[in-house]
């Protein structure tokens, strides 16, 4: 009676102390797996410089006069208000077509990049620029404009 | 009889505390690799902070900025112009500054010179040539924006492109 007593207390340590190193693995893991994702932020600055760039690009859309050309902030007014270009180009048109190829060239999706998709959305002019896959890790920003406009931007990691 | 029983008892102790420092120390060594990794990686993140002040600081260095004062802006005209200045090549403190044009893209990839001036792709500002196979780099976004003429009327025409440093191993 009194041996089997001694091995159920024995059992009872044992369990006890897996269960211990159990807990504490489980706290040290949840930490490690709450921190902040810091490069996830700093990724995002390498967005922001993007969107930045894009929208001073100047585009071949003039409104008045040429060469008063209008740069992709512009553009994205022109189009808003579904203005035409002297050279008869439509201004959605033009604008959809640069920053496709501008993402396209900067954000390039391939099994050897880093880069998984993007998506573009300008929701206020109904463009939306999806392309590749999206995926739980992404960095994004976006880029406020005159009269509520703003680009948002994701890129899939 | 009794001290059989008592050795068997020592031995089964000295296993169980055997089994558990063993697990304790792999416990330990598991936090020690990821806490090891995590160190790395805050100083490749460090690394690359300083990398970016340093282009944000470049790109808006009265050499490199804009006139109009936009944002990650370069005045490709005055890039042109710091084009192998050797007077530079300490100021700066990096080992490599090219400028890159996306878009526009052209169909081959052509370096600036005075000759071929605004129709090129590449310009190599500064290239510490020794060190070229050494250097990581880092590159940032920016609007590449050049004096241009038509119908006798002056305007600011800005490309899309990538700035571009490279830096010692040690940085």
């Amino acid at each position: 009676m009194i041996h089997k007593k001694k091995g159920q207390e024995e059992m009872v340590g044992f369990v006890l102390i897996v269960v211990i190193v159990a807990v504490i693995m489980l706290i040290f893991l949840g930490i490690n797996l709450n921190k902040p994702k810091t490069e996830s932020g700093k990724q995002s600055e390498e967005v922001n410089s993007f969107l930045n760039a894009l929208s001073e690009y100047t585009t071949s859309c003039a409104l008045n006069y040429e060469p008063n050309y209008a740069n992709v902030r512009n553009l994205v007014q022109y189009c808003a208000i579904e203005e035409t270009c002297l050279n008869g180009e439509n201004s959605c048109q033009l604008l959809e077509k640069e920053l496709r190829k501008m993402l396209e060239l900067s954000w390039q999706i391939s099994p050897d990049s880093r880069v998984n998709g993007y998506e573009l959305k300008i929701e206020s002019i109904n463009l939306n620029i999806f392309e590749g896959n999206k995926s739980s890790s992404y960095v994004g920003d976006v880029l406020g404009l005159p009269n509520n406009i703003q680009i948002d931007l994701k890129v899939y990691y | 009889m009794k001290t059989t029983r008592a050795q068997l008892k020592i031995q089964q102790m000295t296993f169980m505390l055997l089994a558990v420092t063993f697990l304790f120390v792999l416990v330990g060594l598991f936090f020690l690799t990821t806490s090891i990794s995590g160190i790395k990686n805050e100083f490749t993140n460090i690394q690359k902070e300083n990398a970016q002040k340093i282009l944000i600081s470049l790109a808006s260095s009265p050499e490199f900025s804009c006139s109009s004062g936009k944002q990650n802006c370069i005045d490709l005209d005055k890039a042109m112009i710091m084009k192998d200045r050797q007077e530079y090549r300490r100021f700066w403190q990096v080992d490599k500054i090219e400028i890159r044009v996306l878009y526009p893209e052209l169909e081959k990839e052509v370096e600036c010179s005075k000759g071929n001036y605004p129709q090129c792709n590449l310009l190599k500002v500064y290239s510490n040539a020794r060190k070229n196979d050494l250097i990581p780099e880092q590159s940032s976004f920016v609007s590449l924006c050049r004096k241009e003429s038509l119908n006798g009327e002056n305007y600011e025409k800005c490309n899309f492109g990538l700035l571009i440093v490279g830096f010692e191993n040690d940085t």
